[in-house]
C-alpha cells in the first residue's frame, strides 16, 4: 500500500525533517506512528499528501509513485487518501453536513448520491441527530468526528490521522480510537500518529518509532517505549 | 463540468450570504470608493460647463457699411456659417437693430421722443458670430479680415477681447490639467482601496482555502466561487451607487445652481444622458479589479 525508500526531507535552509526514512505498509494494516515532538511525524504524513515535496528518496501510495507528482494531479491523489488531523480542519462556513458532502463535492459526485451516502456516514460516525450544526456549535470530539466522517465518505483505502486525539480529553480520544478502529477492521489501511501511550500498549498493533527525523523501531505488537 | 458550475455558484452565494459581515465591509468600501469617484466625474462636469458657457459669452460683432447691399450682406452671413469653427452667426438688420434700441429703452421717454423724430434708421446692420471653441475665433477672424470683404465691412469688435480671451485659455488650462491629476490621483487611490480590500477579504479565508486544497478540491474549484464573489461585489456596490448618485445630485443641484448663479450644469440630466458611459466604464473597472485582485490574492494561499 505505501512504500518509502530512503526519503529524506530538509526544510530550507538546514532543518533536517527527515534524515533517511524506509518504510513499508501492507493493505489492511494498523500501523502506530509514535515519537516526540519534532520527530518528524506530520513531515512524513505531510510527504503523503504531497503537501510537501521530499529532498530525495522515492514515495509510492497504492502503487502511484508520487514522488514527482505534477501539480494538477495532487487533488487526484488527496481524493483517494483520507487525512484526519489534530486541529480537524473544518470548514467553518459550512454545516456539518456540508463538510461531509464537499469531500465528494470536489470529486465531482451527483447530488443525488451525495444526498443519500452522506447521511449513512453521519451516521456511522453518530453525528445524524447535528448535521445541520457549524462546527462552532459542536464539542472537539464531535468536530473530529464530523472530520472522519469526511475523510471516509470518498471511501479511501488509506486513512492518515495526525495525533486526531491530542486537542481531546481522554473518554472523548476512546470515541475516536474506536471509529478508527472500526474502519481499519472494514479494511482500510490506517496510519495512527499518536503520543497516547495507553492506547498504544492496549491496542497491541504494529508501532513505528520514530527519532530525529530516523526510524529507530518497527515492532509488530510494539509498544509505546519513548 | 456542468455539476461543478452549479455547486461553484451555490458556494458563491453561500460564502456572500455566511459572511455576510465580511461582505457588508467590502461592499461599502466599494460603495465608497465609486461614490468618490463618481463626484469628481459630476465636478469634472460642471467645470467643464462652466468654461463652456464663459466661451460662449465670447463673440464678433461685424458692422456692415451703409452702403451694403442686403444680397451681399445675406451671402456674406451664409459663408460665414458655413465655416466649421462657427457655432452661430445671427444677423441683425437695420430694423432689427432699431427694435432692440427701442426696446431697451421702452420707459426713457427722452430717447423714445428723439427715435420718433428720426427720418431714417441710422442704425446699421451686423452679425454676432459665436464659435465653437475659442480657438475657432482665430480662423472666424482671419474670414472676416479678408481683402474682398471689406467693402462691405464698417468695423468689428474683438481687438479688446483677446485678454479675456487668453484668460478664459488659461484657466480651461488649469482647470483641465488639475482635472486630470486629481482624476488619476483618485483612480489610483480608489484602485488601490478595492485591490486591498479584496486582498484582505481573501486572506481571511486562507485556512478555508487551505482545508479545501486538502480535501482534494483542484485550484479552479477554489478559486472560482472566490472570483464569483468578488463579481458579487462588483454589481452590489455598483447597484447601490446607482441607487445613492441620483438622490444625492437632487439635493445637491439647488445648491450648485446657487453657487453658479443659476447658470449650471443640470447635474441629474448629466448623470441620465451619459448613464452608460458614466457606469459603465465604472464597473467594467470595478470588475476587472477584483477579478484580477482576488484571483493574484488566492493564489498566494493555493500553494497546499
Ligand atoms: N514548514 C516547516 N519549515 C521548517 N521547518 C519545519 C517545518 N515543518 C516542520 N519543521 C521542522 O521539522 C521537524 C519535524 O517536524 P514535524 O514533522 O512537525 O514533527 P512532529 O510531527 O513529529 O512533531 C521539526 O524540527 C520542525 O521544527
Ligand atoms: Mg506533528
Amino acid at each position: 500500500m505505501i512504500t518509502l525508500e530512503g526519503v529524506k526531507k530538509i526544510y530550507p535552509p538546514d532543518t533536517t525533517a527527515l534524515a533517511g526514512v524506509d518504510l513499508h505498509v501492507e493493505p489492511g494494516e494498523f500501523v502506530f506512528l509514535v515519537g516526540m515532538s519534532g520527530a518528524g511525524k506530520s513531515t512524513l504524513v505531510k510527504l503523503m499528501t504531497a503537501e510537501e515535496r521530499p529532498t530525495s528518496g522515492t514515495i509510492n501510495i497504492g502503487g502511484w509513485d508520487i514522488t514527482r507528482i505534477r501539480r494538477r494531479d495532487i487533488p487526484l491523489l488527496r481524493r483517494q487518501i483520507g487525512v484526519v488531523y489534530q486541529d480537524f480542519k473544518l470548514l467553518e462556513q459550512k454545516t456539518v453536513q456540508e463538510n461531509v458532502a464537499f469531500a465528494l463535492e470536489v470529486c465531482g459526485e451527483p447530488s443525488k448520491t451525495i444526498a443519500s451516502v452522506v447521511p449513512q456516514v453521519l451516521k456511522i460516525v453518530g453525528l445524524e441527530e447535528k448535521s445541520h450544526r457549524y462546527p462552532r456549535q459542536l464539542s472537539g470530539g464531535e468536530q473530529q468526528r464530523v472530520a472522519i466522517a469526511r475523510a471516509l465518505i470518498h471511501r479511501p483505502k488509506f486513512l492518515i490521522a495526525d495525533e486526531p486525539t491530542g486537542d481531546l480529553d481522554s473518554l472523548t480520544a476512546k470515541t475516536i480510537i474506536d471509529v478508527l478502529v472500526r474502519i481499519n477492521e472494514l479494511g482500510t489501511t490506517l496510519m495512527f500518529v499518536t503520543h497516547n501511550r495507553e492506547v498504544v500498549n492496549v491496542l497491541k498493533k504494529r508501532v513505528i518509532s520514530m527519532q530525529h527525523g530516523q526510524i529507530i523501531s518497527d515492532k509488530a505488537h510494539g509498544k509505546y517505549f519513548i | 463540468m456542468f455539476i461543478s458550475s452549479a455547486r461553484i455558484i451555490k458556494f458563491s452565494f453561500q460564502n456572500f450570504w455566511r459572511n455576510l459581515w465580511l461582505s457588508t465591509v467590502t461592499v461599502s468600501i466599494l460603495t465608497l470608493a465609486l461614490l468618490s469617484v463618481n463626484f469628481f466625474v459630476g465636478l469634472h462636469a460642471l467645470l467643464e460647463q462652466s468654461i463652456q458657457s464663459l466661451e460662449q459669452r465670447v463673440n464678433v460683432t461685424v458692422y456692415f457699411q451703409e452702403t451694403a447691399q442686403d444680397a451681399e450682406i445675406q451671402k456674406f452671413v451664409a459663408d460665414l456659417g458655413g465655416i466649421r469653427e462657427v457655432l452661430s452667426a445671427d444677423l441683425i438688420s437695420k430694423d432689427d437693430a432699431l427694435n432692440r434700441l427701442k426696446e431697451r429703452y421702452q420707459s426713457d421717454s427722452n430717447i423714445q421722443e428723439s427715435l420718433k423724430e428720426l427720418e431714417e434708421n441710422p442704425l446699421t446692420a451686423s452679425v454676432i458670430v459665436r464659435a465653437k471653441t475659442i480657438e475657432g475665433y482665430t480662423p472666424i477672424l482671419s474670414f472676416i479680415d479678408d481683402q474682398r470683404y471689406q467693402p462691405l465691412i464698417e468695423n468689428r469688435t474683438f481687438q479688446d477681447r483677446t485678454r479675456l480671451i487668453s484668460r478664459i485659455q488659461e484657466i480651461k488650462a488649469q482647470v483641465r490639467t488639475a482635472g486630470m491629476g486629481v482624476t488619476i490621483f483618485l483612480a489610483i487611490i480608489a484602485a488601490l482601496i478595492v485591490m486591498n480590500t479584496i486582498r484582505i477579504t481573501i486572506y481571511t479565508r486562507r485556512r478555508e482555502v487551505g482545508i479545501m486544497k486538502l480535501v482534494g478540491a483542484t485550484n479552479w474549484f477554489v478559486r472560482a466561487p472566490l472570483i464569483i464573489e468578488a463579481l458579487l461585489y462588483s454589481v452590489v456596490a455598483m447597484g447601490i451607487t446607482i441607487l445613492l448618485v441620483f438622490p444625492i445630485l437632487s439635493a445637491l443641484q439647488p445648491i450648485v445652481f446657487r453657487l453658479f448663479d443659476g447658470n449650471a450644469l443640470d447635474m441629474l440630466g448629466y448623470f441620465s444622458e451619459n448613464f452608460i458611459p458614466i457606469f459603465g466604464y465604472q464597473f467594467a473597472a470595478v470588475v476587472i479589479l477584483n477579478v484580477l485582485s482576488s484571483t493574484v490574492a488566492i493564489g498566494r494561499y493555493l500553494k497546499v
